[in-house]
């Protein structure tokens, strides 16, 4: 199992009769593609945060490849996020004043500097390549690149460091129709031969046809009442 | 990758950047600039002579003998007898003596009447001699050795011919006019008094004022007469350096002289009466760096100001540093970094500036101040400075990297 939650719950001001989130179980298993849809306000961000370890539960525990986030560290949080999690967002993934290329590189210096052995055995370009990247486009300042582009650049960031666990939230929201799909189909294929879990977090259900395992945040989260 | 990443960081806000460089380059410029030149003009007033053991003159302040004798600045309060000079001239610790005979001048350059021993024996600098720049030593009464201020000042060559003033006016109403001396030498550039001085001989001196009596000529006297018969032998002189065989003796001798009983005369310490003369200056010299330090300090907080303010447009970029598993002292650092880049380029173009500045205008200083001027900045105060310019960059920008810091630890992974 890559993640297990068990009796997890959190509210900004501890309040323990109706937290944001309460979720009593929730376990996702290695390799698995999960969909987790829900409106806006239902916790989604906040669910991230935890599962980042940026914010601590209140109660219960985030056990997240036979680690258990709250029991560790600052420093150790921050370590193991750099070796074991990825992020795409909607927009703001990139630091817009590094090159397309320097942004990877960012991600597999910090990934090197919390100990991750097998990260950089795919160099910044030919994950850039792999993903349909013009070459053109590697050098140039992030702010500089299109949305569409920015994203693509942001799955190959992602992607880099080998996650164990790839979470994205809303990333497709900015992108027209025929990006989006273009998107989602490059994400899925890359993704098809790696061990990489992936939770993919979004309001349109309409993309939930892409993902095998389909899950209603409500429907595992019992706060936020 | 993480010099870089601040180097890029920095970059990307280049306008303000750019600013903030150019007050701190300005500061340090300034800063290092008025060190530069308060130690080179320490360095060549307390080297103006050099392996000088004592000076002796008439009884008198100490920094007043050595403002006439070394600086020819004022004025003797008395002379000393000729006996007086020869007697302690001959005392068995000395091994040199340069007398020395001031009252006149040339065009508002001071006169020194001397020996043959003062182009031998004394010093300047890190015990450098004088040297000849054209011509030679005096070797007639008529002769005279000039300063190099004075010749290129003057327009005055070897074989020019020149009259003496009595007195230390500018415009002098007493000429020596009957007794023309010729130039036969002209001297290299010391950075000392000795650029602003005529040299001539004691005999020269004596000559000029044969007739005179209480200090203005006999009403008989006016044709150039012939000196060739008469005695030459100064009466007199105003004061006179003294080199000894062995240091040991300097404090035994000082207080000999000290305590003759024939004159009232007095020996001081060269080294001990300048750094006494230079201590006098302390408060303009503190106030110099003060106000240098000042101007720093505006231009440090302008650089604490300014990173400050990026924080609020690089809450994205911290978030994203977070995703990506950087520690919120990783983001710190990286402000801190961001502030010693900046810090050390400024101190880069400070430093590159002034030594080009220094390279292109020492030659002007030299002739409107008579300051020698290095273009080698480096000594231990100015690296001394240069590394607490860079502590106190830090310092300073402890205040955004805090900010960044918090930020880093309670804000959120998406800012979007």
């Amino acid at each position: 199992m890559l993640l297990s939650i068990n009796q997890l719950k959190f509210d900004y001001d501890n309040r323990q009769k109706s937290p944001l989130i309460d979720i009593p179980e929730w376990h996702v298993k290695q390799g698995e593609h999960v969909f987790l849809h829900g409106p806006s306000g239902a916790g989604k961000s906040t669910l991230l945060n935890l599962l980042g370890g940026i914010l601590l539960p209140s109660s219960g525990d985030i056990v997240l490849n036979g680690n258990t986030l709250n029991t560790m560290s600052a420093k150790q949080r921050d370590r193991f996020r750099a070796k074991n999690l990825a992020y795409v967002f909607q927009q703001f993934n990139l630091i817009p004043y590094l090159s397309a290329k320097d942004n990877i590189e960012l991600a597999v210096f910090l990934a090197k500097k919390a100990g991750h052995k097998t990260t950089g055995l795919e160099s910044a370009v030919d994950v850039l390549a792999s993903l349909n990247i013009p070459d053109a486009l590697w050098t140039k300042p992030a702010e500089k690149l299109s949305i569409g582009q920015q994203q693509r650049v942001a799955i190959a960031r992602a992607m880099i460091n080998q996650p164990s666990l790839m979470i994205l939230d809303e990333p497709t929201s900015s992108l027209d129709e025929r990006n989006r799909d273009s998107f989602l189909q490059l994400l899925l294929q890359r993704l098809q031969h790696t061990s990489t879990t992936v939770i993919f977090v979004s309001h349109d259900q309409r993309l939930a046809s892409f993902f095998p395992q389909v899950i209603a945040l409500n429907d595992i989260n019992q706060g936020g009442v | 990758m993480f010099v870089q990443l601040a180097a890029k960081s920095l970059w990307s806000r280049k306008s303000s950047v750019l600013l903030t460089l150019l007050a701190i380059s300005v500061s340090v410029f300034v800063l290092l600039g008025i060190e530069h030149v308060r130690y080179q003009t320490k360095q060549s007033f307390s080297q103006t002579v050099s392996g000088v053991d004592l000076i002796v003159g008439a009884r008198t302040g100490d920094i007043n003998l050595l403002l006439y004798s070394v600086f020819r600045l004022g004025d003797a309060t008395n002379n000393i007898g000729w006996n007086t000079y020869q007697t302690i001239a001959n005392n068995d610790s000395v091994a040199w003596t340069i007398p020395l005979s001031l009252g006149d001048s040339h065009q508002g350059y001071r006169v020194l009447g001397t020996t043959k021993d003062y182009f031998t024996h004394f010093h300047y600098g890190q015990n450098q001699s004088l040297v000849f720049k054209e011509g030679r030593e005096f070797t007639s009464p008529f002769e005279v050795v000039l300063g190099s201020e004075v010749a290129k000042k003057l327009g005055y060559d070897i074989g020019s011919t020149l009259v003496l003033a009595h007195g230390i006016a500018k415009h002098s109403f007493t000429i020596h006019k009957d007794n023309p001396f010729t130039v036969v030498g002209i001297l290299q550039p010391t950075g000392t008094p000795v650029d602003d001085t005529l040299h001539v001989s004691l005999a020269g001196i004596e000559a000029i004022h044969t007739d005179w009596n209480n200090g203005v000529p006999a009403a008989h006297s006016s044709a150039h007469h012939d000196v060739s018969n008469v005695d030459l032998t100064p009466k007199s002189i105003t004061a006179f350096m003294v080199g000894l065989n062995s240091k040991m003796a300097t404090f035994k001798l000082q207080r000999a002289i000290n305590d003759y009983q024939k004159e009232a005369v007095m020996a001081i310490l060269p080294g001990v009466t300048l750094t006494k003369l230079w201590s006098m200056m302390r408060v303009l010299e503190q106030s110099l760096r003060l106000v240098s330090a000042l101007v720093l300090v505006a231009a440090l907080l302008g650089l604490g100001a300014m990173l400050l303010a990026s924080m609020r447009e690089r809450r994205s970029e911290i978030s994203i540093m977070r995703c990506l598993g950087a520690s919120p002292s990783f983001i710190f650092s990286l402000v801190l970094i961001e502030a010693l880049l900046i810090t050390f380029v400024a101190c880069i173009i400070a430093v590159v500036t002034l030594v080009s500045l220094l390279g292109l205008g020492k030659d002007f200083v030299l002739d409107q101040f008579g300051l020698m001027l290095t273009m080698n900045i480096f000594n231990q105060q100015t690296m001394v400075l240069l590394t607490m310019v860079l502590a106190s960059a830090l310092l300073v920008s402890v205040i955004p990297a805090i900010s960044a810091y918090r930020q880093a630890l309670h804000g959120s992974l998406n800012q979007s």
